[in-house]
């Protein structure tokens, strides 16, 4: 029975559209493997939620997927165009203006008003009229709620608010994915859920495929289709949210129900405590 | 000490090439992409002009106007002694025009505008604007760079200008007070000083001096790592070597001027 769900699973999974495939994507820093054939497959109109520790390789996950960071080994293939390697600028805008990002702290352009943020990158990547894009500006503020607030400067509105124009600013170009970085850090729990609404009502509205990398378990239980939970740079777990939520592995329950306790260590020193504080110190000193 | 001295070699030569690359980006940026349809930010530079060049116009005035009035102090004394103290016109016009304009304009701008330019674009950095950029398919170095390498390289040669008149009136007034030369000697003997071909000269070295202060800062404000202490690094980096540059490339346009321009009389 169990076999043959599998089976069905697998088979819904082939007739899906592959937007983003990743196979054994690694990236070292200094020597350090920060992320460790990584694996994975995001399917098109799903809302893949990334979580782990910090320090766990998300948010290099995230920029190797966005193509900042070139990963050391692997494939990814984004929209079947291969970006390892990928040195043809053109052809790498071509598949920049398929995505958008909703960067952790908005990174908004602070030289310029919330509308011309979010009309920068229509107003470059297309012909379209000044009247045009600014009917465009208001749809896109409007649909994170803040029409009326085009003519303010980044810095003269809340951040909250600055993540709901960032957002804006991303959907700016109607992208088939959007990634999220740690969309509702530092937000109050009523802005959390604002965001998270407002990404559950893009994906469902625009069919957007959305890769939100987080390490708040309510938002992810909220918005999630899928979660995969990273470790030290590899795919430990994978589901769908009840999947995760009744997962037996140790360190899959530990980082869910936010214990302190666990096989997740607190220090991260590769040495013993003793024998580094006693490192060059003689017998004969310590009496 | 080897490896030390070889690791600095390799650090210096890795700056180097990754200076020469943005180079190469902004002179194709501002040479070949027009010609294939991609324009040139105007609105941007005019901004950018503004910022980094006319606010600057009265720390350039009073700093020239300054020197002025120190050249004609400091020559006073031998002048009289040789009895030719109207002289003064002649040597404030050429050294003002043909050196001290250009070379000091650009040191006071490398602090002014290099240090603001090199702080908003590492400010930029930390707050992840470039890289949102980048992922929007806009590029940073024809939107942020060039419009300021454009500005500034248009700003200095009209500083210059405004900085070498200055510099003139201070040794004018000086030299009314300290030498008793009337003003309209004093104006005619600096007419007959000032040539063409060293205004020429000038406006071409603080254009080259525009482009090294204005890519030098944007090279270390891309440069900046690691939040507020970073950017405070790599502004005062950028001040730095904007001022041995400067004073390098002037090293080598005074060497060129004495081999080509110069006509001894």
């Amino acid at each position: 029975m169990e076999e043959q769900k599998n089976q069905q699973n697998q088979k819904e999974e082939q007739k899906r559209e592959v937007v983003i495939s990743a196979k054994n994507l690694s990236k070292i820093f200094s020597g350090r493997t920060v992320l460790k054939d990584i694996n994975l497959d995001i399917y098109k109109g799903e809302r893949l939620i990334i979580i782990g520790g910090s320090g766990c390789g998300k948010s290099t996950l995230l920029r190797c997927l966005i193509n900042v960071y070139q990963p050391d080994c692997g494939s990814l293939k984004f929209f079947g165009t291969e970006l390892v390697g990928l040195k043809d600028e053109k052809k790498m805008d071509e598949v920049r203006k398929r995505f958008g990002i909703l960067f952790q702290n908005g990174a908004l352009y602070n030289s310029l008003t919330v509308g011309e943020n979010v009309a920068l990158p229509i107003r470059e990547h297309s012909n379209l009229a000044k009247s045009v894009i600014d009917i465009m500006v208001k749809v896109k503020l409007e649909l994170v709620g803040l029409r009326d607030f085009g003519h303010l400067m980044p810095s003269q509105i809340s951040g909250g608010m600055q993540k709901r124009v960032a957002l804006a600013r991303a959907i700016a170009l109607d992208p088939e994915v959007l990634f999220y970085d740690e969309p509702t850090s530092g937000l109050d729990p009523i802005m959390t859920a604002v965001i998270d609404e407002l990404i559950v009502e893009l994906n469902k509205k625009m069919n957007m495929t959305s890769v939100v990398i987080t390490h708040d378990m309510a938002s992810a239980y909220r918005i999630a289709h899928r979660i995969v939970m990273l470790y030290k740079g590899e795919v430990i777990a994978q589901g769908t949210p009840e999947e995760i939520k009744n997962s037996q592995d140790k360190f899959v329950q530990q980082f869910t129900q936010g214990l302190a306790d666990g096989p997740i260590p607190l220090r991260v020193s590769s040495k013993d405590f003793y024998e580094d504080l006693l490192e060059g110190v003689r017998p004969n000193e310590i009496r | 000490m080897i490896r030390t001295l070889g690791k600095a070699a390799i650090g210096f030569l890795k700056e180097l090439s990754n200076f020469f690359y943005l180079t190469r980006d902004i002179l194709y940026w501002i040479f070949i992409a027009p010609l294939k349809g991609k324009r040139i930010r105007t609105e941007s530079i005019a901004y950018q002009i503004v910022r980094v060049g006319v606010r600057a116009i009265p720390i350039i005035c009073l700093v020239l106007f300054l020197v002025g009035m120190i050249l004609a102090v400091a020559m006073s004394p031998l002048l009289v002694r040789f009895g030719v103290p109207s002289l003064i016109a002649n040597i404030i016009a050429v050294s003002v025009t043909r050196e001290i304009g250009a070379l000091l304009t650009a040191l006071v701008m490398s602090g002014f505008a290099g240090a603001s330019i090199a702080a908003e674009i590492g400010t930029m950095n930390v707050s992840e604007e470039l890289m949102a950029l980048e992922t929007s398919a806009l590029n940073p170095v024809y939107f942020l760079v060039v419009p300021r390498v454009l500005a500034t390289a248009i700003a200095l040669p009209c500083l210059v200008i405004i900085s070498d008149v200055a510099g003139i009136v201070g040794g004018l007034i000086t030299s009314r007070l300290l030498l008793d030369v009337s003003p309209s000697l004093y104006m005619q003997l600096t007419y007959e000083s000032i040539e063409i071909r060293v205004l020429v000269y000038s406006t071409i070295k603080s254009v080259i001096f525009g482009m090294i202060i204005a890519s030098l800062a944007c090279y270390h404000g891309i440069k900046v790592r690691g939040g507020a202490e970073g950017v405070g690094k790599e502004t005062t980096s950028s001040v730095v070597y904007s001022m041995i540059f400067i004073i390098l490339a002037n090293l080598v346009f005074s060497m060129f001027y004495n081999m080509y321009l110069e006509v001894y009389k």
